[in-house]
């Protein structure tokens, strides 16, 4: 039944149905109450020249669990692109090593894919293997020790800015309007969502559902390497150790922002309010002087706090 | 008319790999790198990777406990490394072995039962399983480091009873005692039925009485213990703790369950299973050190150990149901 005035219980659904977005905002002006630094241009530009490295990657990631997939690899395909694109940039120039680098992406993820949509094997074992061997290459290519580049045209692209905007935003804001665009608009989001929702019944409304169980992990091998190589742009070097954190990063700021890892439903924007959330609050916990281990003890405990509050919440609603 | 159950010898053969292919590639490793090295087929050598393994296989013993009600724990390396800070850190500040076994117990408990409460009222899958323990990992790896300032602490331990823990044949031992009650408890009582039926089907569990949220925080709690023997054991071996020492475990252990051939839909599995899991991986990283095969090539022949294990588990199945289909069909 329709009611056009705004009653009590709509106002309660809302708010339960936007936890994550209103805790994210009381956050945002409490902290901005006690560190004035945090609302200004320089700090709320870093946060997104900060999150949006590893944001390319939590998208893919959430197509991937609406599929009802889940990668545990990207982080060694992210250590991997780093070591490949800064090394053959040193060989063979800039683009070639992009191109090279965003191809070795896409092998990767053809071999995750293949795994789990024809050979049939559960994602999280393939990628736990996956993970190792693809982390074992990038410490043989390298021997573990980091390397360099003096790139010109790299050194060009990092220092090029509006506003202090570097290009990572940028890549992440177009990235990020293909996957809502092609989740929301287009019969591959619909199918997407129908298989992660249901294969069986996916399959038998004639969706080729192993199509999109190999496809998702190859968008996720682009767009790890992609976040590898903007990250280089920024620093100018790479190492097997890089990223190491990425893949249960991107996980969790996918769950945080409510999209569920059972799949079928949520969708990038979500994960962009759970992106919001890990990374003011890690600038915050900087910006307050919170230091090392305390830091890490509060993320964790925030962590939970989060998955607790919206779980609870929604089981109520 | 030929019958679908005539066997050949050929096809007797495939059979044999289908079904042991982790047992006969282990056997196989362990044959080639024997022919090699005279060093593998020492007694002394076995010994070490049983007691190196030993760590592992009571962690996967948990895991696999963890993995059959249908969730995973991502704290447990991070366990192992705080139960081991503070049983040195104990000892070292006068408080006696024992003090310092309780409190390490006591921890691995704590946090154990902290993953079992927070998943199991939020009524967790796989996905609240992940986020929860990835955020007590991140805590109990934080707890270690401030416990012990992010160093190395050498032990003031003398010859005792905590020195004997981790030497000679006592991790086996602790192992396999362990394992023998956990497999006893999953087969044959009804608490094992109970995680097999949890893990199976959550809803119905809980409407044919099953106390779910009980019997979920025991699981996560036995995993937190183990974790934390395991850790005493570590430090017991090395007479020092450190907060890192267990990272990383968490991945080893799932893989010792997976590659054993428990599944990580849960409902089903056994810690026999997750002992040959342990086993062929301990056996084979053994094999390729004595090979001289160094650790960076080494990660990546484990990977596609684990890769290539369960892909052969997975086509028997395959396999197995099309050959009961086409006997239905026969019938």
């Amino acid at each position: 039944m329709k009611n056009p005035t705004l009653n009590a219980t709509s106002l309660k659904n809302f708010i339960f149905d936007k936890a994550i977005l209103i805790m994210l905002f009381i956050f945002i002006f409490a902290m901005s109450l006690i560190k004035p630094v945090f609302y200004k241009w320089d700090n709320v530009i870093n946060i997104l020249n900060e999150l949006t490295v590893y944001g390319i990657t939590a998208c893919a990631m959430t197509v991937a669990i609406i599929a009802g997939e889940f990668d545990l690899s990207a982080s060694s395909v992210f250590a991997w692109s780093t070591v490949l694109f800064v090394s053959m940039t040193n060989r063979l120039g800039l683009l070639p090593g992009f191109l090279i680098t965003i191809a070795s992406g896409i092998a990767w993820g053809i071999l995750n894919g293949w795994l789990v949509a024809k050979v049939k094997m559960s994602a999280f074992v393939v990628t736990l293997g996956t993970m190792t061997v693809i982390k074992g290459f990038a410490f043989f290519y390298t021997d573990g020790v980091p390397i360099n580049t003096a790139n010109r045209t790299l050194q060009a692209i990092g220092a090029f800015n509006v506003g202090g905007i570097m290009i990572t935003p940028i890549a992440f804001v177009l990235v990020f309007s293909i996957f809502a665009f092609f989740l929301d608009r287009t019969r591959f989001g619909r199918n997407l969502y129908a298989t992660g929702g249901n294969r069986e019944v996916a399959h038998l409304t004639g969706i080729n559902v192993d199509f999109y169980k190999f496809i998702i992990f190859v968008i996720l091998g682009i767009c790890a390497s992609l976040s590898a190589v903007l990250f280089c742009v920024r620093i100018h070097a790479g190492s097997a150790l890089y990223g190491g954190d990425l893949s249960l990063y991107c996980v969790a700021a996918t769950v945080i922002g409510g999209t569920s890892l059972s799949g079928g439903n949520g969708g990038v924007a979500r994960t962009l309010i759970g992106l919001l959330v890990m990374s003011v609050l890690f600038n915050a916990l900087t910006l307050l002087g919170v230091q090392g281990y305390f830091q890490q003890l509060i993320r964790g405990i925030v962590l939970i706090s989060i998955i607790m509050i919206d779980a609870s919440i929604n089981r109520k609603g | 008319m030929k019958h679908p159950r005539t066997k050949t010898a050929k096809r007797k053969a495939i059979n044999l790999i289908r079904s042991y292919g982790v047992l006969l590639s282990l056997v196989l490793v362990i044959l080639i790198t024997g022919a090699i090295e005279k060093n593998f087929f020492t007694f002394e050598n076995l010994l070490n990777v049983l007691r190196q393994n030993a760590v592992i296989g009571i962690v996967a013993c948990g895991m696999t406990y963890v993995i059959i009600s249908g969730a995973f724990d991502l704290s447990v390396g991070a366990v192992v490394s705080l139960s081991g800070v503070i049983a040195i850190t104990t000892i070292n500040k006068g408080g006696g072995e024992m003090l310092a076994i309780g409190l390490a117990l006591l921890v691995g408990i704590a946090v154990g039962i902290a993953n079992g409460v927070l998943i199991s009222t939020i009524n967790g899958k796989m996905g609240e399983a992940f986020i929860v323990t990835y955020g007590t990992q991140t805590v109990a790896a934080a707890l270690a480091m401030y416990a012990s300032g992010g160093l190395f602490v050498a032990g003031r331990i003398k010859e005792g009873f905590y020195k004997s823990i981790g030497k000679g044949m006592t991790p086996i031992a602790i192992f396999i005692v362990i394992a023998a009650i956990l497999q006893f408890v999953l087969a044959k009582t009804g608490f094992g039925r109970r995680l097999c039926f949890i893990g199976g089907n959550m809803k119905t569990a809980r409407m044919s009485g099953i106390r779910i949220v009980q019997n979920r925080i025991a699981y996560f709690a036995l995993s937190g213990i183990l974790s934390a023997i395991a850790g005493i054991i570590l430090t017991s071996r090395v007479i020092s703790s450190n907060p890192a020492a267990g990272v990383g475990f968490e991945m080893d252990a799932i893989a010792a369950v997976v590659v054993g051939g428990t599944s990580m839909a849960g409902g089903k599995g056994s810690i026999a299973k997750t002992i040959l899991g342990t086993i062929v991986i301990g056996v084979l990283s053994n094999a390729l050190n004595i090979l001289g095969i160094t650790s960076y090539p080494q990660m990546m022949v484990k990977g596609s150990i684990i890769i290539i294990t369960v892909a052969l588990d997975v086509w028997n199945k395959q396999i197995k149901e099309r050959e009961s289909a086409n006997e239905k069909s026969y019938a």
